[in-house]
């Protein structure tokens, strides 16, 4: 395209003629709300480029752009469409580099980061053998920099979404930058650590996980379970189905219990309070869940048992804790004094974390553990939420036992007839048997 | 040349990596008892500029000198008896016979004192972080809040990350020491995350200042929920990285010099955090046999 006045416009990030036509199409159809400063990355040189190509609207349109791939929607179509549309276009290939920069930018925004075919489509836009430099002393050099670090940026921005690049890319990169280029030891070295890193995580979670709400409620539960056994029960579905927001109609209610937590509420004994606690956050990737606890202080020490004497049975062992995969020259234990918590009786996650919904758990929960029906539950909650505030003092902290805010003691809940069922709610100042909370050490 | 920390760590990613920041005494802290600053220390472009020279910092009356001089005489005192008793200030026989070891514990206030906490606030960042003890004294609580919000000063394209270390063995008139970990293959970590992935990084503090970066790294991936975590990190498994770049090159740790030990969070995902810590310790664990997990041939 012959167009000698276009030279004096200012140059672009890569020393080009500013971002083309597509690239700006690309990145106003990722972008609705039409940020004119915003089209390459987020350093300042990006919006020197942005600006470039805005005063490059005012040359002719050297290709059109893709009207077509506008209407189409997010998604590895729209993104194939838009960079097919460049590939057609008649003319010179020039400004590859801003194309690069701005498509890598666009790429979250149209949902295919993560997807290693728009990686390769990228790639496959860049010319071959123009940019492998011929012989070992144009190497020594360090020939071609800006457009090594355009493919030094692809190959980041693919590792920063965790994609990991294949026999493809290597040969697609091998074609463009040649075989000692700094891109293609970068895709040497993400072939050797990323597939290795890539199952270092001993919890992993499924690659895809639900949409929030119940499913992610329930996968949470079984996580942090710690147990096999344990059996994650909904209590209350969610109404409508996708609501977990507060103002929803019924929250939903799923709980885990597993047959050893059983034993030991059954075993905890009616007179002393058992607590709910919460909420505690757990992540999931980056899916936020709260979950509720029901727990119960330790024992003072001058009311915990003793262990059994040995010499009771002479001809058999009343407890045995043998650890069959270690000898006995083996010693793992820490000099280290043990940190007292109280046993965990049941969890739970709820849509809307008020004492009526966690009521409602507590009346679910009594139908396993008749023992809960006398047994007086105090209410603690808002103490696990962690704060946005600064300083360190003076605020709710995040503990899993903080001191309680202010204790609602509510008495042994009403027998429950069905799911669904409330329990009451009220404050009983100076309610049940047990009312001040039995905390020691506060 | 050289490849970014994968997957998890974006921390290290902005333009200038400053999460390795050791606290070097020099000789002037030993009068006024500060954290110093290291000896060449990068300024950010847009903070201003250090008016007032170092020496102006130290404090030289006569009355703090020569209480700073009976404390360092006394510490110098006890290292000399720990000597006396045997290595690391053990008898010899618990220090070849020994299995286990708890390195730092967080049971008081002081435990907290010996642990630095710092977040990308020091590179213009937005992420707060904090330290404190749990309920009951019984355990370390590091919380606060991620931002991933880039700091607009041109240079810096990651951002967001958080990190607590602690502070390096210091002998009497401020000598470097180095914890001797060779009976030992394992890191005993005891705690109660949120579900949040960590990275636990061991710092050497080399001979040789061109290494002054290095760094070992290995993750720790918390389950969350109400439930202690016995997390068994074996060294074998530390890479080494420098800057927040992995190494082509690389070795096992050499545990017999080992500074400081850190714990950083920067999974590129905006939120709070939180990480209960009962203890640390050290393992041996003679089940494990692995010497390295990582080729350590020249990679051409």
């Amino acid at each position: 395209m012959r167009l000698p006045w276009a030279r004096v416009l200012p140059r672009g990030l890569w020393g080009g003629w500013g971002a083309p036509q597509v690239a700006r199409s690309v990145c106003q159809h990722s972008r609705p709300e039409g940020d004119p400063a915003g089209q390459a990355s987020g350093d300042a040189s990006g919006d020197a480029s942005g600006d470039a190509s805005q005063k490059a609207s005012g040359a002719p349109v050297r290709r059109g752009p893709p009207r077509g791939a506008q209407g189409k929607g997010q998604g590895p179509a729209a993104f194939a469409a838009a960079l097919a549309a460049l590939e057609q276009a008649p003319g010179r290939r020039v400004g590859r580099l801003e194309l690069v920069a701005a498509a890598l930018a666009a790429m979250p925004a149209l949902g295919v980061a993560r997807d290693r075919e728009a990686y390769h489509h990228l790639l496959r836009l860049l010319p071959r053998g123009v940019w492998v430099p011929r012989g070992p002393f144009q190497r020594l050099l360090a020939p071609f920099p800006r457009q090594q670090e355009c493919g030094l940026q692809i190959l980041e921005q693919m590792e920063r979404y965790g994609v990991i690049p294949d026999a493809e890319t290597r040969f697609l990169l091998l074609g463009v930058f040649g075989p000692h280029s700094r891109p293609v030891r970068k895709c040497q070295r993400m072939l050797y650590w990323l597939p290795r890193l890539r199952h270092v995580d001993p919890h992993p979670l499924p690659p895809s996980l639900p949409p929030s709400g119940l499913a992610t409620a329930h996968l949470g539960l079984r996580r942090i379970a710690n147990d096999p056994d344990a059996h994650v029960t909904v209590y209350q579905r969610p109404v409508p189905d996708e609501g977990d927001d507060e103002g929803s109609i019924q929250p939903y209610i799923v709980g885990a219990q597993s047959p050893d937590q059983q034993e030991l509420l059954s075993q905890h004994g009616p007179a002393r309070p058992v607590f709910v606690e919460g909420p505690f956050p757990l992540w999931l990737r980056s899916t936020r869940l709260s979950y509720y606890v029901l727990r119960g202080d330790p024992l003072p020490p001058h009311l915990r048992e003793d262990p059994p004497d040995p010499e009771r049975s002479l001809y058999y062992p009343l407890h045995l804790d043998l650890d069959l995969e270690r000898g006995p020259w083996d010693d793992d234990d820490f000099d280290v004094e043990e940190v007292e918590e109280g046993p965990v009786f049941a969890m739970c996650m709820v849509g809307a974390g008020d004492r009526h919904t966690l009521g409602k758990w507590i009346a679910g929960l009594q139908e396993v553990n008749p023992v809960l029906g006398r047994t007086p539950v105090v209410f603690r909650l808002g103490d696990g939420e962690p704060t946005t505030a600064g300083a360190p003092g003076g605020h709710p902290v995040p503990r899993l036992e903080a001191a309680p805010a202010r204790p609602v003691v509510l008495g042994p809940p009403d027998p429950p007839r069905g799911h669904g069922h409330s329990t009451s709610g009220d404050t009983r100042s100076g309610g049940g048997p047990g009312a001040p909370p039995a905390a020691p050490g506060e | 040349m050289a490849l970014t920390v994968t997957l998890l760590n974006s921390a290290y990613l902005c333009g200038r990596c400053c999460s390795h920041k050791v606290l070097h005494p020099l000789l002037g802290p030993l009068l006024n008892d500060s954290i110093s600053k290291l000896y060449s220390s990068y300024r950010r472009p847009g903070s201003q500029p250090e008016k007032k020279p170092s020496w102006e910092n130290t404090d030289f009356s006569f009355k703090k000198g020569i209480n700073v001089l009976k404390t360092q005489l006394s510490m110098l005192k006890e290292e000399t008896k720990d000597y006396l008793i045997g290595p690391g200030g053990y008898p010899l026989s618990q220090y070849l016979l020994e299995q286990t070891k708890v390195l730092w514990e967080f049971r008081s206030q002081e435990d907290l004192n010996k642990w630095v906490i710092s977040s990308d606030v020091e590179i213009g960042g937005k992420s707060e972080v904090y330290l404190k003890l749990g309920r009951n004294n019984q355990a370390a609580l590091l919380y606060g809040t991620l931002n991933t919000e880039v700091p607009r000063d041109g240079e810096t394209k990651y951002s967001g990350y958080c990190s607590m270390r602690a502070k390096p063995p210091v002998g009497s008139f401020a000598r470097k020491k180095y914890y001797d970990w060779s009976n030992f293959n394992s890191l005993y970590l005891r705690v109660r995350g949120d579900g949040r992935p960590w990275m636990v990084n061991i710092y050497t503090d080399p001979y040789f200042s061109h290494q002054k970066d290095d760094l070992y790294s290995y993750f720790m991936f918390t389950r969350g929920g109400p439930y202690w975590e016995e997390i068994k990190i074996p060294f074998s498994k530390f890479f080494l990285s420098s800057r927040g770049r992995v190494q082509d090159q690389q070795h096992p740790v050499w545990l017999d010099k080992i500074s400081t030990l850190g714990f950083t969070i920067g999974d590129k995902v905006d939120g709070p955090f939180q990480l209960e810590i009962d203890f640390i310790g050290l393992l041996n664990d003679r089940a494990h046999t692995e010497e390295f997990a990582y080729e350590t041939y020249e990679k051409v």
